[in-house]
């Protein structure tokens, strides 16, 4: 009962960053999606592979949630790093601050 | 000229009031592959195969007593070294698109986050070197304790000591690169010693993967504070390898 | 004895499966994403019980750390570079609110 649950969470999680996935406009959110879409497989690996006793728990699916984990903590960065840059390179306000900035740096000398 | 940007943007926003007929489709859709997965979930065979047996029955010759440390170290090896890899291709990834934005002077020292930083620091370092000890008989290892190092380094990283940034990278780099050379290193050991890539014998196994959740605990924690970061060092790594007219940051 | 436990755990485990489900619709439908990122914090913490409940205390390490800890600073960090720092920006509409206080 406790494994149907907890697999059924993470199967709407995933739905739920999925849909968010491909609906939300903002970079952002996007990636806030992929991230609640992977923590929502990584429940839904782990609770399936749950039994009730915790003397025989099945250490390979949650060695595999680790390396998963790591890994999306490492996309995420990439990723936000890319949004954070194509943001910087296309906003008009951002530009026109750094051209003052650097025009100012350039009266100091 | 900004009040009219402004404007167009605030316009842009304005538009989307209720739920057109695209966005139904797709939810309609999303709730189709929902039932789907749904009715897949409850038609898994049961009982479900489980490694549990297995894994108790050879954990005496992986060389730790956690199960977890030795399927993740041990058994699956070869899966944790392709990841620490990747990890480090992450972090190539990040340091090739910008360099660190860091700021160039402290907007508002306070006295407080400096004590707070400096009694923190080592506590860091000593509850992070535990966990990653502690990885071989309990909860713990590699990533966790490598978690909380890169933890105290970010705390570093964001407080008002600004020459932090700017350290000479060389340490940094070493740091990073250690974790996936002791696992390289590690395997090519294996093919001389025991003929097959990553293959530890049973009764040195556990100096071997002491050493490599040492090496692989730094590693983790300079990668994900060089994540956080956002880009190349600011010490010596600032030049961008070809001619660009762009900016450089937020200096000035 | 044991099976009002078994009751309670699974009173527990129903509530958090709840507050996990809400977190994540909260966080991906409220207007401002400073609270988005917040509920994502929050809701890797919860999601760290939900390990513990598992029997997986590993991952309840990891995620604590990496999933919450330390992917809620790369957001926020993020939310800043992007210059989103004013409540107006960070909005999907764009309005200012002036009845909350900042």
């Amino acid at each position: 009962m406790t494994n149907l649950l907890y697999s059924f969470t993470g199967l709407i999680l995933f739905i739920f960053g999925f849909f968010a996935l491909i609906v939300c406009a903002q970079p952002l959110r996007k990636i806030l999606g992929c991230n609640v879409m992977a923590t929502g497989i990584f429940l839904f690996l782990v609770a399936t592979s749950y039994r009730a006793d915790a003397a025989a728990i099945d250490p390979v699916p949650q060695a595999m949630v680790l390396t998963g984990i790591v890994v999306s903590v490492s996309v995420t960065a990439v990723a936000l790093v890319l949004a954070t840059s194509i943001r910087q390179a296309s906003d008009p306000f951002i530009a026109r601050r750094k051209k003052k900035a650097k025009g100012d740096a350039r009266k100091k000398q | 000229m900004v009040r009219r940007n402004e404007a167009k943007m605030n316009n842009r926003h304005q538009t989307k009031k209720r739920l057109s007929g695209l966005l139904w489709t797709l939810l309609l859709l999303t709730i189709f592959l929902a039932g789907l997965l749904i009715w897949t979930v409850l038609n898994i065979p049961r009982p479900l195969p489980s490694l549990s047996r297995e894994t108790a029955e050879y954990l005496a010759m992986s060389g730790v007593n956690n199960p977890v440390t030795a399927v993740l170290l041990n058994f699956r090896g070869y899966d944790t070294m392709l990841e620490v890899m990747v990890f480090l291709l992450g972090a190539m990834t990040v340091w090739s698109i910008t360099h660190a934005p860091f700021p160039a002077r402290v907007a508002n020292p306070s006295p407080v986050q400096a004590t707070a930083v400096r009694l923190l620091t080592p506590l860091v370092c000593l509850i992070g070197g535990y966990l990653i000890w502690q990885g071989a008989y309990q909860t713990g290892g590699a990533f966790q304790g490598g978690a909380v190092l890169s933890a105290g380094v970010v705390l570093l990283l964001i407080s008002d000591f600004i020459w932090v940034p700017r350290m000479h990278s060389l340490p940094l780099r070493l740091g990073m690169a250690v974790g996936p050379l002791l696992f390289v290193i590690l395997a090519i050991w294996g093919v001389i010693t025991e003929g097959s890539l990553l293959k530890l014998s049973p009764e040195n196994a556990w100096a071997y993967l002491l050493f490599l959740e040492a090496g692989c605990g730094i590693s983790i924690g300079l990668t994900l504070a060089a994540f956080f970061a956002g880009g190349r060092p600011l010490g010596d790594l600032r030049e961008e390898p070809y001619k660009a007219d762009q900016d450089d940051g937020e200096e000035g | 004895m044991d099976a009002g436990l078994t009751y309670i755990y699974t009173c527990f485990d129903i509530v958090l499966s709840a507050a996990l489900l809400w977190l994540a619709w909260q966080l991906l439908r409220s207007t401002d994403i400073f609270k988005a990122i917040i509920f994502f914090i929050c809701f890797g913490l919860l999601m760290s019980i939900a390990w513990v409940r598992m029997h997986a205390p590993d991952v309840a390490l990891a995620e604590a750390a990496i999933g919450a800890g330390l992917t809620g600073p790369l957001f926020l960090a993020a939310l800043r570079r992007m210059e989103l720092g004013s409540r107006k920006e960070r909005r999907i509409d764009g309005k200012e609110e002036r009845s909350e206080d900042e």
